[in-house]
């Protein structure tokens, strides 16, 4: 049930609050990032794993290609090639994909701390899922 | 053809989605992908993991407002999250593994289906929930917000949930074999079988479509499909036009744009069958 002002009126959960605040500094903190790399990206400021005119003739095949004809790596590996403007993009949107993560590890401590162990397994749970997805384990092969 | 004539096409589809999204109350991802993928050339593996990112982007931005004004409710939309994060996983490897044409033939169906359901589906501003069920009252699923047109506090519950989970579960399977994000699923589920009230049915919908769709949003980055000239604009675009469509939400018919937005998802939706189908490339 949610917690309820003397007034009468409902008041916002505090776990709410904190996802809230999370989600709202996150979102604010991958837009600038993923501005700013893709500008640095358009802009030719850094060289790119695949040349930004090039693209347009990769674009139209299956990922399976693309990966083969860019020798663009899977999973993480991108991340030792991050100084490439193209990969350097990969870190906002990154962000953007791990934003709710963030906000799930911010209030398992409020769930435990109200000693609400249902929704405590629940984050657990969803932030075991989440690290398996992000973890590069699960990729697609062709 | 110049090299920035199709990101700059994207750019203003996608900005002109947001805006009809808006206001046919639908999510961007379910009419992004379709369009996209089928009316642009770019190969629908970068689409969909746009279509999610897009998604996702809007959902994230949405988040926090919603969740302060009481109107999404994070204890309702975590359960069925769960669910929906698994299984969005598995449609994200099986989507990426079907051929192209598999792909578009399912997604055409997916999309003509949808496209039915939204004409077809009612909907409950308040629906009448006698008793919530066994397992959202031991979890504790329920709450109250205040209704901002009339001050008044609603108090909720939920009826049925285990058959919640499991329309979750297949709403995320989709969602992460089409990248179309859930929000046109999401919303019939929360207020028609759950019986939540419409607005908070929609709010909750818009802000757990971050959670359902990162989880394949991961397999597709992991598995190479983010194209920084594709995804970008995207974005940008969508949250541009969301932006203007909120600010036009006062003065058009919702009526009229739902039309629209049913018509865009049949043409979409026919299109990419035939393509499928190699009827029409």
């Amino acid at each position: 049930m949610n917690e309820t002002a003397p007034t009468g009126r409902p008041t916002i959960p505090p776990e709410q609050a904190a996802y809230a605040r999370v989600l709202s500094v996150g979102c604010a903190l991958a837009a600038v990032v993923l501005l700013a790399t893709f500008a640095v990206y358009v802009l030719g400021l850094r060289p790119a794993h695949v040349p930004i005119h090039d693209v347009p003739n990769c674009w139209s095949m299956p990922s399976r290609e693309y990966l083969q004809a860019t020798k663009t790596p899977l999973g993480w590996q991108w991340a030792t090639e991050v100084a490439d403007s193209d990969f350097a993009n990969n870190v906002g949107i990154c962000l953007l994909a791990g934003i709710s993560g963030l906000a799930y590890l911010r209030v398992a401590p409020i769930f435990l701390r109200k000693r609400q162990f249902a929704f405590l397994a629940i984050v657990v749970a969803e932030l075991l899922i989440m690290l398996v997805a992000a973890s590069g384990l699960l990729v697609a092969r062709h | 053809m110049p090299l920035w004539f199709w990101p700059t096409a994207l750019l203003v589809v996608s900005f002109a989605l947001g805006v009809v999204a808006v206001l046919g109350g639908v999510g961007g991802g379910v009419l992004y992908v379709p369009i996209v993928g089928c009316f642009m050339p770019f190969h629908l593996d970068f689409v969909r993991c746009a279509g999610l990112l897009v998604a996702l982007a809007g959902s994230v931005a949405a988040g926090p407002g919603l969740l302060r004004r009481g109107l999404a409710d994070l204890r309702l939309a975590m359960p069925m999250a769960l669910v929906a994060s698994v299984s969005s996983i598995a449609g994200a490897l099986i989507g990426l593994r079907l051929s192209t044409r598999t792909v578009e033939t399912a997604m055409g169906l997916t999309i003509l289906a949808i496209a039915a359901v939204m004409a077809l589906a009612g909907k409950s501003d308040y629906p009448d929930v006698a008793r919530s069920d066994r397992l959202s009252r031991a979890i504790g699923i329920t709450g109250a917000y205040v209704e901002e047109s009339t001050g008044s506090v609603i108090v909720w519950r939920i009826r049925r949930s285990p058959l919640g989970l499991v329309l979750f579960a297949i709403i995320g399977l989709m969602a992460g074999m089409f990248g179309v994000g859930a929000g046109w699923a999401n919303v019939p589920v929360l207020n028609l079988v759950l019986g939540t009230p419409l607005k908070l049915a929609v709010a909750t919908s818009k802000f757990m479509i971050a959670v359902t769709d990162s989880t394949a949003a991961w397999v597709y980055i992991n598995s190479g499909t983010s194209l920084p000239l594709v995804i970008i604009p995207s974005i940008a675009g969508i949250m541009l036009g969301s932006v203007l469509g909120v600010r036009l939400l006062a003065v058009v018919r919702p009526r009229r744009v739902r039309l629209i937005v049913l018509v865009l998802l049949a043409t979409a939706g026919t299109r990419a069958l035939l393509k499928g189908l190699n009827i029409w490339r």
